[in-house]
């Protein structure tokens, strides 16, 4: 034993860093930022599709006019946008009715991120939802607008009700449908306001 | 008779489907109410512009 110490005398200095050498990985240590699993409120896989029933209600003087139709919104690709981070190009079709074949009506681009969804649409980027989704949160769905005026204002928010159910109406002789983990985005104020 | 104005988006999304709802005012969409009734129970609407689109449907083309 007391060779051993004398051994640790002739290379103390070695001795020190060694017995240091974790103390200093310690501190040099890179924190990496995990970000959690949240519920994919707007999942993009590159070859599906989405089907919408549409009606357009149009009021003139108290007079309702309906329009119904269908809207597609296909993945048609995943590519790189300027700063190398994954897209996906949305195709949006429309027909008058189910027998009807599909017309290419515009294109759409969708950027999920970790902590937000990002659409592109008539060269409009807009924040579509935002991660986690909260309660009554709300965030400006045009950040990245060049706008001064409306950059800081709070233009998008959560409903009180997260990750619970909802159940969309029956349409277009399509049964009603529950969903069981939903949230709702509105605009500001319920978008109602009294004159 | 009092009036209400209604404009701006609501979008329904559900977990790993993506956005089942989507209804959408115009900004000149108003309703003309009654006197003393709220914005909860809105009347007629007298000018204006809605669409309102609804999942039907989805998979792989």
């Amino acid at each position: 034993m007391s060779s051993f110490f004398r051994l640790l005398a002739a290379y103390r200095p070695w001795a020190l860093s060694i017995l240091a050498l974790p103390a200093l990985l310690a501190g040099c240590r890179h924190e990496v930022v995990v970000v959690p699993a949240y519920d994919n409120y707007f999942p993009v896989d590159v070859g599906t599709y989405r089907t919408y029933a549409v009606a357009d209600s149009n009021w003139v003087k108290g007079a309702l006019t309906v329009s119904n139709y269908q809207f597609r919104e296909r993945v048609t690709e995943q590519f790189a946008d300027a700063a190398g981070q994954p897209a996906y190009r949305l195709v949006r079709s429309k027909r008058p009715n189910s027998a009807a074949g599909w017309v290419d009506d515009s294109a759409s681009v969708v950027q999920p991120m970790a902590r937000a969804v990002v659409v592109t649409r008539n060269n409009i980027r807009t924040v579509a939802l935002i991660y986690p989704a909260q309660p009554n949160k709300g965030w400006n769905d045009m950040a990245f607008s060049a706008s001064p005026d409306t950059i800081t204002s709070l233009t998008r928010f959560y409903g009180p009700n997260v990750a619970a159910p909802y159940t969309v109406p029956a349409a277009q002789g399509q049964p009603a449908v529950t969903y069981p983990t939903t949230v709702t985005t509105k605009t500001t104020l319920d978008g109602v306001s009294t004159m | 008779m009092n009036a209400l104005y209604q404009r701006g988006l609501q979008q329904v999304y559900a977990s790993g489907t993506g956005l089942v709802q989507r209804r959408r005012f115009s900004h000149n969409t108003y309703y003309l109410l009654p006197d003393n009734s709220t914005k909860l129970t809105p009347g007629v609407v007298q000018d204006g512009y809605s669409r309102f689109e609804v999942l039907i449907d989805k998979g792989t083309i």
